[in-house]
């Protein structure tokens, strides 16, 4: 299996490591929630063949290379689970209780509103487009916007719990 | 940039080469063996000798010459079974900071990786002779079931050889990299490695250049060096028996006696009998040398080592169950290590596997060869990054290292081969009531990480202790720790209203490390474990490295001063250690009355 290039490995990189927390197993190995074992291993190879950091040790800054590792160990992760029968069972009820929890606790809209009072203006453009992202699906989108809010106020109880839900 | 080569750091023997585009050249010694005992030797009058030059001390200066010292690298003096086997070594060991072993010759204490970083010089030396080129990079191979401080004390002794330590690969890993490197294969391979010291046995998936670890398992002390130590507790009874005379309390006639059992073992290789007489094992009351006949059958050896052989064979039968293979899944047998060589051991693997092992394989040098590959396959990756601007052209299009091992008939494939490995022990994480949950399963694929949610056993409870372990049990005490992390400040609520996230990260040496946050304050630790029996790389003493041509007076005076600075840092790293244990002390009863 051919390595990717470096171009392909970044832009992967950019793609994927704000959405990372966001993706569940299935999206990680990109396989179809229904994929059988031969498919997971076989998705397993194909990604470890063209982004395994071994491959691309000093292609990559010691910071690209260290993004690669963490994402690559999070699809290990993906595999280990998904491979076993056992595993992947827990981890579909958990997940499904996972959803539950975070659709079923909403905040009152006027706790939001004075909530978003306290942002710049550009952190509140940034959180109203998280959650349009949120609406059509996109969480990649949503979680990146609402990181960047926080990044313009990092000790926001409120775009933290925000994003602690989408995750 | 300089050569990157493999190590197979050996319990008894090591072997170290580079993969060249001609195929992989091992260092020689100046009598052409590549094949090097890990053995150093300290004489009284200074200097060290090395290899096989070493080896051979082992029966004129037993009390100056280090062998075996992977046994003890990275445990902890105190185990059991590490106490067992200090007791057949000849040279003193004794106990260090963080209960790690110290090797005491002439006066000299040293730490394990500081005696194993000697062998490592010497392979790095005859590497760079032979290929006049210097050494910067090496990849290490290790026991597959090595724990974490064993890993981290086997790169401490690299660090310390002045080596990179480019990667720790699992030594039957490294066996099936060198068996089907180049080859284009669809196959599953079994390696069975049993070794001076270690017994490991590794399911492979090969698909053409993925080489992927489907499941390991292993045991340590149980290779060769037991084998040698059964002989020689039966030529120890002999001669109590026929001269009344015990040598076990002796440790130089002991020691004697393992020696002439390795002989008497390999010479059961290829004969049914072995008969003759060791001379000068002990001297007796009147100042005469003694000397013990003996007499030895390849039966009654087999007989001897049936349970060992088994042992290994139920190693084979748990992989494969775990794996979800059957025997006739097999397609190859890969073995590695010396003991590979005893006649019962082929005979019982040949059946239990129903087919002859793989015989193209030298067993002493094949680990070291895929060692070798995987070193110039990581620095390969390092070339392409030194070209300056690396444009996607080049990156699209990589050099191919082609390194194959040539053989007969068949054209090397070359390219870049990628190694899956997995972990060999399921990682856990300690829960109430004295049990432990599994956290990582063992043959979990490596470097992986993994996030769970745990929460407090009691309200109001301010402090958690993440205890992490390795093992199969479900109770804490059967397994074996390997450190703990605290979270502190964990604001006053009900039990399990807290949110704590532990994450394992297993990095790709294989080596744990340990990330908890709380979830609701975003307070967050992260640690390597610290873990006892471990290389203490801070505090240990360091030996002294005098340069030559110096006068008697002025070594001595070096010397001495080296001393003192020594006692300073010990000191120093007894009081740091006293108040940490004190402090943990402190810390542990307050938790006591904040949960209660």
């Amino acid at each position: 299996m051919r390595p990717w290039s470096k171009r392909e490995l970044l832009a992967y990189l950019d793609r994927i490591m704000p959405a990372l927390e966001g993706l569940d197993h299935f999206e990680l190995l990109d396989v179809p929630p229904d994929a059988d074992d031969k498919t997971i291993q076989g998705a397993f190879h194909n990604m470890a063949g063209g982004l395994h950091p071994d491959r691309h040790r000093n292609v990559l800054s010691p910071s690209q290379h260290e993004r690669l590792i963490v994402v690559y160990a999070r699809i290990a992760e993906a595999y280990r689970v998904l491979r076993s029968p056992e595993h992947r069972e827990k981890y579909l009820i958990d997940e499904a209780k996972r959803r539950k929890k975070t659709t079923t606790t909403v905040r009152a809209p006027q706790e939001i509103a004075s909530a978003l009072a306290l942002l710049s203006p550009k952190a509140q453009q940034l959180y109203r487009r998280a959650i349009a992202a949120k609406r059509t699906g996109d969480t990649a989108s949503a979680v990146l916007n609402l990181r960047m809010a926080l990044a313009k106020h990092p000790q926001s109880g409120f775009l933290k719990e925000a994003l602690k839900k989408l995750r | 940039m300089g050569l990157s080569i493999g190590i197979d750091l050996g319990t008894t023997n090591s072997v170290a080469g580079v993969a060249t585009p001609e195929g992989v050249r091992l260092a020689a010694d100046s009598k052409g063996n590549r094949v090097h005992a890990s053995v150093v030797s300290l004489p009284a009058g200074g200097g060290r000798i090395l290899g096989n030059s070493a080896k051979v001390r082992k029966a004129t200066d037993p009390s100056q010459t280090i062998y075996s010292a992977k046994r003890l690298i990275g445990q902890n003096v105190r185990a059991p079974l590490v106490q067992l086997a200090m007791a057949s070594l000849p040279y003193p060991v004794e106990e260090g900071n963080n209960q790690q072993p110290i090797i005491v010759v002439g006066g000299r204490r040293m730490t394990v990786p500081e005696v194993s970083a000697m062998v490592l010089t010497h392979l790095r030396q005859l590497c760079e002779e032979q290929f006049e080129e210097e050494v910067t990079g090496a990849v290490i191979t290790v026991p597959a079931n090595f724990s974490d401080s064993q890993r981290q004390g086997t790169k401490e002794a690299g660090r310390i050889a002045g080596l990179e330590v480019m990667r720790l690969v699992n030594e039957p890993t490294a066996a099936a990299l060198a068996y089907g490197y180049g080859r284009s294969m669809d196959q599953r391979v079994a390696v069975f490695d049993f070794g001076g010291g270690t017994f490991d046995f590794s399911v492979l998936k090969i698909d053409s250049d993925i080489f992927e670890v489907l499941g390991t398992d292993g045991e340590f002390f149980l290779g060769g060096d037991d084998i040698d130590q059964m002989i020689a507790e039966f030529l120890a009874s002999q001669m109590n028996r026929t001269l009344h005379i015990d040598p076990r309390p002796i440790p130089t006639a002991m020691n004697r006696l393992s020696i002439a059992a390795e002989q008497i073992k390999q010479y059961l290789t290829s004969n049914e009998e072995a008969g003759g007489t060791i001379d000068g094992i002990v001297v007796n009351n009147s100042g005469k040398s003694v000397s013990v006949e003996f007499e030895l059958s390849r039966d009654k050896f087999d007989s001897m080592i049936e349970g060992y052989v088994e042992r290994t064979i139920d190693v084979c039968r748990n992989v494969l169950a775990s794996t979800g293979l059957e025997v006739k899944d097999i397609d190859d047998v890969i073995m590695v290590g010396g003991s590979t060589r005893i006649p019962l051991v082929r005979q019982r693997l040949s059946e239990y596997f129903a087919k002859e092992p793989a015989t193209r394989i030298n067993p002493d040098e094949v680990v070291a060869h895929g060692a070798a590959i995987q070193a110039a396959m990581l620095a390969g990756a390092v070339h392409e990054g030194e070209r300056g601007e690396l444009t996607d052209e080049l990156a699209d299009n990589p050099m191919p290292i082609d390194m194959g091992i040539p053989e007969e008939g068949e054209t090397s494939q070359g390219g870049a081969a990628l190694l899956l490995d997995v972990t060999p022990a399921t990682l856990r994480i300690a829960t109430a009531g004295g049990y432990s949950e599994p956290f990582l399963e063992k043959n979990s694929p490596i470097p992986i990480e993994r996030t769970n949610l745990f929460t407090t056993a009691h309200a109001n409870q301010s402090r958690v202790v993440i205890e992490c372990y390795r093992g199969g049990a479900r109770r804490q005490d059967e397994n074996e720790l390997l450190g703990s992390l605290e979270l502190n400040d964990i604001p006053p609520g009900d039990r399990g209203e807290a949110e704590i996230e532990v994450t394992f990260r297993v990095d790709p040496d294989c080596i744990l490390h340990v990330r908890a946050r709380d979830l609701r304050t975003e307070n967050e630790v992260e640690a390597k474990l610290n873990v006892i029996g471990a290389p203490v790389s801070d505090n240990f003493r360091t030996t002294l490295d005098l340069p030559e041509g110096l006068s008697e007076k002025q070594a001595a005076k070096l010397r001495q001063k080296h001393e003192k600075e020594q006692q300073k840092l010990e000191k120093k790293a007894e009081k740091e250690r006293a108040k940490a244990e004190k402090q943990r002390v402190k810390m542990a009863k307050r938790a006591e009355t904040g949960e209660s």
